[in-house]
């Protein structure tokens, strides 16, 4: 397969803690993926290792390169935004999208100006002017106008407020991605990219805690909200995490077939958020 | 792609403040104070007649109207120091290099479009400023003069010095290159270096190291060449910025004020040795030296710049 990131025992350091430990992953073409994990697991230090912006420790490749020696040319095909949109304060508006064209081969001023249009920004504003929501469309139209192959995006809506969020994950599918993109996503926001997911990237203090396409979670998680009578047979199948809701207890398994669950009570495949918690809560895989 | 000139635009756009209004600011104000009806020069005239005197005013004029503007060569060395503390510090500390680091541009033209600013941007620009400040300063003095019975403007339009000098005070600008670069060198490395309180690392430590090695003679004695390190490796760390500082390290080379041998001297005599001292400098080994370590120190620059993404 000819992976968009490929890692192999991926280890970055700060100073005497290991942020990330060894960890292998591989993200193929034309996927979009969630990297979800709580603060300091290690995901936006997974990321910046990826664009070639902090020294590593074992193998990584990224479009074929290696970031720490290749990163000028991994830069025409790959954009970002890293650990939350931040634009230089006494940059301006026309004078962004100029610079980006400038220099960027693969810039489409008209798209980032499209985008621009269905914003408040005005072209002579200044970035100290704006407000934390309108650094963030800036940075995300500069962002989508550009024709890469990886697109990585770090906790990308924070600040803006639901209509916009909504409004930017659609463009971002619709708009953006096809089969010759790939897409890494961190957000905390998990629900509102659940549905935009083709797999899904659990870190935990470092580690790799589930690695696993969306398709893959529909056929190994399952989640039910059992009959009263059902808890004993439910405890027996070794539920991966448990909680009440509506005065019924739901339970989730990993890798009992649904058929046998469907006897104990109502089975659905659960949210990206409820496997996380249940991943995050239990023991490291 | 032409990359370079929008990396220079950038730097434009940041800080045209201090490397345009500032400089066009201050001369104004030095065209104000001497138009102001209170600045009045006192001419003594020296001559047995007017006819004389308006001669030596000329040739005083020619010799010395470009130093005028001598104050904005002054700011531009303070204005240089700041630029090259937070050139490749600012963007860490507000983290906007993940935006620039977003993009296809290597550090290392990211460090020399820093490096184009200050050695070649600023110092024109301020050159160019400081011509025209003194052109418009000497019309003035010209005119409040013509108006007092010593009319000296056409006369010293006949001579060369108001077409040279100013060619000349372009033609130090390569001198001002060589003696910048281990300033230059040294305050890119510690921007580029430096997580917090860049300013304290690139300012703090040669003066404390100076201020050690003078403290270490008092122990020591005469015999301590500690001297030798202020004037040729502390001082250089900074001092280098101020146009001018060659006269400061340079021995051998001081400038001729004086004419030698007293008589007929040509008018711009003094602009003129100026030029031949300063570009005698170049002869010692030591300033290639030092410039070379700056050079390296820039490359240490772009090499810290990789892997450092934020302060």
């Amino acid at each position: 397969m000819n992976a968009t990131v490929a890692a192999r025992d991926l280890t970055v350091r700060y100073g005497a803690r290991t942020a990330v430990d060894g960890v292998s992953f591989t993200i193929g073409a034309g996927r979009i993926v969630g990297l979800i994990g709580p603060n300091g697991s290690g995901k936006t230090t997974t990321l910046k290792a990826m664009l070639g912006l902090m020294p590593f420790a074992g193998e990584l490749s990224v479009l074929g390169l290696d970031p720490r020696t290749a990163r000028d040319a991994l830069m025409q095909d790959v954009s970002f935004i890293a650990d939350v949109a931040i634009l230089p304060r006494w940059l301006r508006v026309r004078d962004a999208i100029a610079f980006v064209q400038g220099v960027h081969p693969r810039f489409d001023r008209a798209k980032a100006e499209r985008y621009l249009a269905a914003t408040s920004l005005k072209p002579a504003m200044k970035v100290k002017e704006m407000s934390k929501g309108m650094i963030v469309q800036l940075h995300l139209a500069l962002v989508m106008a550009i024709d890469a192959k990886l697109l990585v995006l770090d906790e990308p809506t924070l600040g803006l407020d639901i209509l916009f969020r909504k409004q930017f994950y659609q463009n971002l599918l619709e708009d953006y991605f096809d089969e010759h993109r790939t897409i890494v996503i961190t957000t905390h926001q998990v629900e509102e990219v659940e549905h935009i997911l083709t797999d899904l990237l659990f870190i935990r203090a470092g580690h790799i805690a589930l690695a696993a396409t969306m398709d893959e979670v529909a056929g190994r998680y399952t989640e039910v909200m059992l009959r009263g009578d059902a808890l004993a047979a439910a405890e027996a199948l070794r539920p991966i995490d448990r909680r009440t809701a509506f005065g019924h207890t739901v339970m989730l398994f990993d890798g009992v077939p649904r058929e046998t669950l469907a006897t104990l009570g109502e089975t659905r495949t659960p949210s990206v958020a409820d496997l996380f918690v249940a991943t995050m809560k239990g023991p490291a895989a | 792609m032409k990359t370079f000139p929008w990396l220079l635009r950038r730097e434009l756009w940041e800080h045209k403040g201090s490397f345009l209004w500032a400089p066009l600011v201050m001369a104004a104000a030095l065209v104000l104070l001497v138009s102001l009806p209170g600045a009045h020069f006192s001419v003594t005239v020296n001559g047995s007649d007017a006819a004389q005197a308006a001669q030596r005013a000329v040739m005083t004029l020619s010799a010395s109207f470009l130093g005028a503007s001598l104050p904005l060569f002054g700011m531009l060395a303070f204005v240089s120091l700041f630029y090259c503390i937070g050139a490749l510090y600012d963007d860490r500390r507000d983290r906007s290099i993940l935006f620039w680091k977003s993009l296809p541009v290597s550090d290392g033209e990211t460090v020399v479009s820093k490096l184009v600013m200050v050695l070649v941007v600023g110092p024109l620009l301020t050159i160019a400023i400081a011509i025209a400040t003194s052109f418009v300063v000497l019309l003035i003095v010209g005119g409040v003069l013509a108006a007092k019975g010593t009319p000296v403007l056409g006369a010293m339009l006949a001579t060369p010095a108001p077409y040279v000098a100013p060619l000349l005070l372009v033609g130090l600008w390569p001198v001002y290159v060589v003696w910048a670069l281990p300033s230059v060198g040294w305050l890119l490395m510690v921007s580029s270096w430096a997580r917090s309180k860049a300013f304290m690392w690139a300012v703090g430590v040669p003066v404390l190291a100076m201020i050690v090695v003078k403290w270490l003679k008092l122990f020591i004695g005469p015999e301590w060449q500690g001297d030798w390190l202020v004037r040729h490796v502390f001082a250089r760390a900074l001092a280098g910025l101020v146009p001018g500082n060659w006269f400061l390290f340079n021995q051998g080379a001081t400038f001729h004020r004086a004419l030698p041998d007293g008589s007929a001297a040509p008018p711009f005599a003094e602009i003129g040795n100026l030029f031949a001292d300063s570009w005698a400098t170049l002869a010692a080994p030591g300033v290639w030296v030092a410039a070379a370590i700056g050079v390296a120190m820039i490359f240490t620059a772009i090499r810290l710049r990789r892997t450092r993404s934020e302060a």
